[in-house]
């Protein structure tokens, strides 16, 4: 039971590995891509590409706050990954159980704890980007542009 | 208590020798599963809501099944380490259900893994293999 735990935990670890670093390589692309596109409207990303380029701060540090949660996860993934060695310790062999399992527990605090600090960070960064591009939206539409 | 008894009298060890080091980690994780216990269940609550608005759609029913599991499961997993840190009463047993839920939990995030790569590599072949329209 406790190899099969630490299979699943190895397997979502890969995941979240391989994951994070393919998500911040496209995020990057498109950072560059925004930040090549500086004097443009960005026509290629139709209605979106206009408020993109009148809100380049806004969405700049949003890439910013992603590639920085996608690097926290990518971590918490390698995190994830050695609390499976260590579990899988403690079933393999019948040296040191209490020191692997501490170590194993020891992983998982760390996964759930960031897991959910920065998963709150997400949501509040994301209501309050949503709440002030919206209310922009709205004294545009007021003011007529 | 009753029930502590009978799972150390079935199933091992009733006091682990842990440190208080070990303790305190093990306490710890207890109090992170049941914030993620209750995060979940916050989560079924939102699909319940969603349930019942007219953008209502099956991913929600889903989503909330899925919520309902990883909460349950996480604060039965909270509830079984809390029982290894502050009782010597079950200590091998406690370990055994904590780690069992631990392990339904990683089970059902993987299995949702494989289940959207599956779903991503079958979009990839149609849009491979069928011929473009017009």
């Amino acid at each position: 039971m406790i190899i099969s735990m630490a299979r699943w935990m190895r397997f979502i670890g890969v995941i979240k590995v391989v994951g994070g670093l393919l998500t911040g390589f496209f995020l990057l692309v498109g950072v560059i891509y925004l930040g090549a596109g500086l004097s443009t409207d960005l026509p290629a990303l139709g209605k979106l590409g206009r408020t993109v380029a009148e809100n380049r701060l806004t969405f700049f540090a949003l890439a910013l706050f992603a590639l920085l949660l996608t690097v926290a996860g990518t971590l918490l993934g390698f995190v994830l990954y050695t609390a499976a060695d260590d579990f899988e310790r403690v079933a393999r062999s019948d040296e040191a159980d209490q020191d692997y399992i501490t170590a194993g527990v020891r992983q998982l605090n760390t996964y759930f704890k960031l897991s959910i600090l920065l998963g709150v960070a997400a949501v509040l960064v994301g209501l309050t980007a949503a709440i002030g591009l919206a209310s922009q939206a709205q004294v545009q539409v007021q003011v007529g542009l | 208590m009753s029930e502590a008894q009978g799972m150390s009298e079935s199933t091992g060890l009733s006091r682990i020798p842990f440190t208080t080091e070990a303790e305190s980690q093990i306490q710890s994780l207890s109090f992170w599963l049941t914030v993620v216990g209750w995060l979940n269940i916050a989560a079924v609550v939102i699909n319940v809501i969603n349930l019942a608005l007219p953008t209502r759609n099956f991913g929600h029913l889903i989503n909330g099944l899925i919520h309902l599991l990883v909460g349950t499961w996480a604060l039965q997993a909270a509830r079984a380490f809390q029982g290894v840190a502050t009782t010597d009463v079950a200590d091998q047993a406690y370990l055994v259900q904590g780690f069992t839920k631990l392990r339904a939990i990683f089970l059902l995030q993987g299995a949702i893994i494989l289940v959207g790569m599956a779903f991503v590599a079958a979009v990839l072949l149609f849009f491979v293999f069928t011929p473009r329209l017009g």
